[in-house]
């Protein structure tokens, strides 16, 4: 097992390497000059010219991206051309929006789901688990933009109890939270519905087993058996759904950070896509792809843990 | 098939959803109320009447005419990036699964790494680097879609090419294109077409969040995801019209992901759905 | 209304109040569209810096108040030579820093002298081009001597590129502006907003009416409409999105700004390309364009039509709107007489600004598809609007406000030096005679003539001003309601209980 978590290691360090040779190599090609954009339409060549060499612009492309990994090793992300202060310190800003943003969403969804999934399974092919299937495909059917939108609709500006943005946390714990209320339940509906979904397939399959089976006919009451013996069994399927659902949530957020105008890295991603801050870009985007390879990373860890039986990457 | 496909409930109701989209579609390819792109047929926001049945829009745009052409976009987006990763995709999966080795190592660490950027990252990259609009967008969604069919294709190709006759087929001396056109792409052809009708839902919920950020089609050409951008600019003055295009999408998506949950019931039921977003 | 009476009248106000009121408010949050990159206004060209720092934090020589007068800054009076190349200023005394540092005479050469000549750090050199060298003559007095007349140099050194720096905290003016003024920065979380506390050192602590200004930077229309409503934000001075003023039209909690600035808004037709380069095909895109239409549609009717490069509060603007009024029916007839019946395919870049450029660009399209005219719309971001039309001549369509005040000379730059294309000998010759003319009217007939000229060959297809836009909470008062420079000047803004 210890083998093949190495080589899966291995594979993530390749995997996050590859990706930040993409992230740089699109960088080279992609339109718009960041030195140009930041000195504006009066300024003259010269001027541009050695702006771009203060960005270090002007060094050939292989000595750029080496340095950009030897930083990276470091943890140096460099300096964002836009605000002149580290990307490290930016990003580390923004994750105190992204990530409490995406650790909600997936407990609502979890909190939500679970229960739903366990109901259904209960409940099969009766009224309550075609309901609770309605609800799962209607969750996966409405885009959460658009679900962010009919909440800002209704909270914010029919009724007027939440506003859209982000006070900061030093507003308080409270008024930190508050703010992330609604784009958490946004991002949370579909991945939601999703859980239900897996949970009742999950809770279903486990209730076949024969030791389910064994303790029902033991006397145990249906409650008992389901929190005792199936829930608990089902869980493993779950829990690494769970994981791969955070790394989806963080994918979300791009989205919902834009329609509740919240701080968070996605936003920062696309403003930095739009101002051509290299450096933001590509350690945003490096970031990113990391978080979702080593979260696939531990749940097959988990996995590899829970199920000893070999695997093939 | 045709009786089981009648009592199966949810899968005609997909049927009946995606249509209502496609005939939607067909509908505003040579009528609708309104020219769609034409400004002032009414005065701004507008609420429904029977000469707007679903008002108009901040320019004076009748909005039914543009849901309806949105489709029209939307079925596009879905018919063009599926039809990609099938393409691309299927071949190279087959591939994978014929030869194993190197090829397939090489494959699976490709789309291993496609599958590590975030679907709507990578869209919103390849939007920035060669310029926002549905051509472009349609491309971001098919290159997702080729490593999902090519994942897809070698894992049900691999099942297959474990069976005898493969086997048999080859020491007979037939070609080995010919082994997969003839005997691999008919029995993984279930497995295909129900992924690809969820690809389909998931292009349509993805080129309308790159139109969202304003990374998709470009006006005046209608789009759901464009059309919900404008509305919630202006949701202080009307909000009715962050509804509808909404609305479109999810019924959309919702009928197609019937539809291939459906038809997964009625080919294969042991079929795994592929899912990432 | 000077800042200096604004300011008494406040004091005066809170004076009466303060027995009355147990706890006035001491804070001011502002909304901004946009976020300044840097803090630094000399060196860039980004309006959001100038918007943040200009008065609050940095000053001038002079300083330009709301209606565009120039009125003393550290400078407390100056005297102009008979030939106009020297100016001498007098500065204020016992003037320091937020650091407790002095003013004098060496910030002042240290300042211009880092915006001038060909080292010029300046994001906006052409501002200070005639300036030829900056002198001390005491610590109190400095000399500015100019290579040649310029009417406007007063007015350029009271704008935010024009402002005194700190020489020993240069080195981080982008992220902790050293200033003079009465604020300095204490916090900035970018992205999101940036706060400002009380210069301890300023000279007059008691005109100083807030403890703390917030610059929240909030992009998007609708949720900074939800930021007003909820009282999140006190003064959104300008506001990007005129559909964000509807919610606030009819609420007596707060009042509607509508000014004026200096932003003539114009779709430039590339001079260098077919069919652009036709004066009929100009005449008939004009033709087609109903600018008042599309103030009512794109602004929601907020902007004045204009027929030239000229800001139609200026005394010496000429209506010339009338010359090529909307008449599509004239327009098929030009592209006609033109070679072109059945209209022509383009394309046309437009830059970010959600209002004027891509809701403008998206009615200039339907009104050009009923001539005939087929433009697609091509969106980029700022830098690629840049590169490519900008520096790169490469577009066919495209639109933009040119901000700056007084900017008919650009016309003048020629085919390689600006992207118009434009080049016609008898317009240059008026700009060549307008700089060298310091009499009023001497200057205003200049201005009338070159207006005139451009507005005939349709230099560019002109549209309208843009407006100045705004919203306040009713109570606060003391807000600029027109732009004639790039500023939030706060300053002036108190509290009304």
């Amino acid at each position: 097992m210890l083998s093949f978590l190495a080589r899966r290691f291995l594979t993530l360090v390749g995997t996050v390497l590859a990706a930040s040779l993409i992230v740089f190599l699109v960088l080279e090609v992609v339109p718009g000059d960041p030195a140009l954009l930041q000195l504006g339409i009066e300024a003259s060549q010269e001027v541009v010219d050695q702006r771009r060499a203060e960005m270090g612009l002007d060094r050939p492309a292989v000595v750029r991206y080496v340095d950009w990994i030897a930083g990276l090793l470091t943890l140096d992300f460099g300096s964002s051309f836009t605000y002149e202060t580290p990307v490290g310190q930016l990003i580390a800003q923004r994750l105190t929006v992204t990530l409490p943003l995406a650790c909600m969403a997936l407990v609502v969804s979890t909190l939500i789901a679970i229960p739903l999934g366990m109901f259904a399974a209960a409940n099969r092919n009766r009224a309550g688990d075609y309901g609770v299937m309605t609800f799962s495909q209607i969750g996966v059917a409405v885009p959460n933009f658009w679900f962010g939108i009919l909440l800002i609709l209704l909270f914010a500006v029919h009724w007027q109890v939440f506003d859209t943005g982000f006070p900061g946390w030093d507003e308080g714990l409270f008024a930190g939270l508050k703010a992330l209320v609604l784009p958490a339940a946004a991002l949370a509906l579909g991945e939601a519905a999703i859980l239900a979904r897996i949970t009742r397939s999950a809770v279903l399959e486990t209730m076949r087993e024969d030791y389910v089976r064994t303790a029902r006919a033991k006397g145990l009451s249906r409650w008992q058996v389901m929190t005792r013996h199936v829930l608990r069994n089902a869980l493993i399927p779950i829990s690494t759904i769970v994981g791969l659902q955070f790394a989806l949530l963080l994918a979300g957020s791009i989205i919902i950070e834009e329609v509740f105008q919240l701080p968070g890295l996605g936003k920062l991603l696309i403003q930095a896509i739009g101002q051509r801050d290299f450096q933001v870009i590509k350690n945003a985007v490096v970031l990113f792809a990391a978080l979702v390879v080593f979260v696939n990373f531990l749940v097959d860890a988990l996995y590899a843990a829970i199920d000893p039986r070999p695997k093939q990457a | 098939m045709l009786r089981r496909a009648l009592q199966h409930r949810s899968f005609l109701l997909g049927v009946i959803l995606v249509g209502l989209m496609v005939a939607a579609a067909l509908i505003s390819l040579i009528w609708t109320p309104y020219a769609p792109e034409r400004m002032r047929v009414g005065p701004p926001f507008a609420g429904p009447s029977w000469a707007h049945w679903l008002g108009t829009d901040s320019f004076g745009r009748d909005t039914f005419s543009r849901v309806i052409v949105g489709a029209q976009n939307s079925i596009m987006v879905g018919v063009v990036a599926v039809g990609i990763g099938l393409i691309v995709g299927v071949p190279l999966g087959i591939a994978a699964a014929a030869y194993r080795g190197w090829w397939d190592e090489v494959l699976g660490r490709m789309v291993d790494l496609t599958f590590a950027f975030p679907a709507i990252l990578t869209a919103v990259m390849i939007t920035a680097l060669m310029g926002p609009g549905a051509v472009n967008s349609i491309l971001a969604i098919g290159i997702f879609n080729i490593a999902v069919f090519a994942r897809v294709s070698r894992g049900a190709a691999l099942q297959v090419y474990g069976r005898e006759f493969p086997r048999a087929a080859l020491a007979l001396g037939r070609g080995r294109s010919d082994i997969a056109i003839r005997h691999i792409l008919p029995n993984i052809a279930s497995a295909l077409i129900v992924q690809a009708t969820i690809q389909f839902a998931i292009a349509i919920l993805a080129e309308a969040a790159l139109s969202y950020l304003g990374f998709g089609t470009q006006p005046p050409h209608p789009s759901w995801g464009k059309m919900l951008l404008d509305a919630q600019s202006m949701m202080w003055i009307d909000w009715t019209q962050a509804i509808y295009p909404g609305v479109a999408i999810a019924l959309a998506v919702l009928g197609l992901n019937l539809l291939g949950d459906g038809l997964r019931d009625l080919l294969d039921p042991r079929l795994r759905v592929f899912r990432v977003g | 209304m000077g800042t200096v009476r604004n300011a008494l009248l406040a004091s005066a106000v809170t004076l009466a109040l303060a027995p009355a009121l147990a706890q006035a408010k001491t804070d001011l949050i502002v909304g901004m569209n946009l976020e300044p990159p840097t803090l630094d206004p000399t060196t860039t060209a980004a309006a959001a810096v100038d918007e943040v720092t200009y008065a609050n934090i940095f000053e001038g020589l002079t300083r330009i108040n709301e209606n565009g007068e120039i009125l003393p800054g550290l400078a407390e009076s100056w005297d102009v030579s008979d030939d106009g190349l020297t100016i001498t200023f007098n500065l204020r005394q016992g003037i320091e820093f937020a650091d407790g540092s002095p003013f004098n005479a060496d910030d002042v050469v240290f300042s211009i002298g880092r915006i001038i000549g060909p080292d010029s750090v300046s994001g906006k050199p052409q501002l200070f081009s005639s300036i030829a060298d900056v002198q001390k003559i005491n610590d109190n007095t400095v000399e500015i001597t100019l290579s040649e007349s310029d009417g406007l140099v007063l007015f350029n050194l009271g704008q935010g590129d024009g402002v005194i720096v700190n020489e020993a905290t240069i080195d981080e003016i982008g992220t902790n502006p050293i200033g003079t003024g009465p604020y300095m920065v204490d916090e900035r979380v970018e992205g999101d907003h940036i706060t400002l506390v009380r210069n301890p050192n300023y000279r007059d602590p008691d005109a100083v009416h807030f403890d703390t200004v917030e610059f929240r930077f909030i992009t998007d229309s609708a949720a900074m409409t939800a930021a007003m409503l909820a009282g999140d934000v006190d003064v959104f001075p300008n506001i990007g999105a005129p559909e964000a003023l509807a919610a606030f039209e009819n609420d007596d909690r707060f009042e509607v700004i509508v000014g004026t600035t200096e932003g003539e808004t114009v779709m430039a037709a590339n001079w260098r390309r077919e069919p652009f380069n036709d004066p009929l095909v100009r005449q008939a895109i004009m033709h087609a364009i109903d600018r008042q239409g599309l103030v009512d549609a794109a602004m929601f009717g907020y902007g004045t039509p204009i027929g030239t490069h000229f800001a139609p509060h200026n005394p010496a603007y000429v209506d010339l709107t009338g010359l090529y009024p909307y008449d599509p029916d004239r327009a098929r007839e030009l592209l006609a007489e033109a070679g072109y019946p059945d209209g022509f395919s383009t394309t046309f870049v437009l830059p970010p600004p959600a209002a004027y450029a891509r809701r403008g660009g998206e009615v200039i399209q339907a009104y050009l598809a009923e001539v005939g005219i087929d433009a697609e719309l091509v969106p980029v971001e700022w830098a690629q609007w840049l590169e490519g039309p900008f520096r790169g001549y490469d577009y066919d369509l495209t639109i933009v406000s040119h901000t700056e005040p007084l900017d008919i000379g650009i016309y003048a730059l020629g085919p390689d030096d600006y992207y118009f294309g434009y080049d016609n000998a008898s317009f240059n010759a008026v700009i060549d005679e307008l700089r060298g003319e310091s009499d009023p009217s001497a200057r205003a007939a200049d201005y009338e003539e070159a207006q005139q000229i451009i507005a005939e060959d349709l230099a560019s297809i002109f549209l309208f001003q843009l407006p100045q836009l705004g919203v306040r909470n009713a109570n606060v008062q003391g807000v600029w309601a027109n732009r004639p420079i790039q500023a939030n000047d706060i300053t002036g803004a108190y509290w009304q209980e």
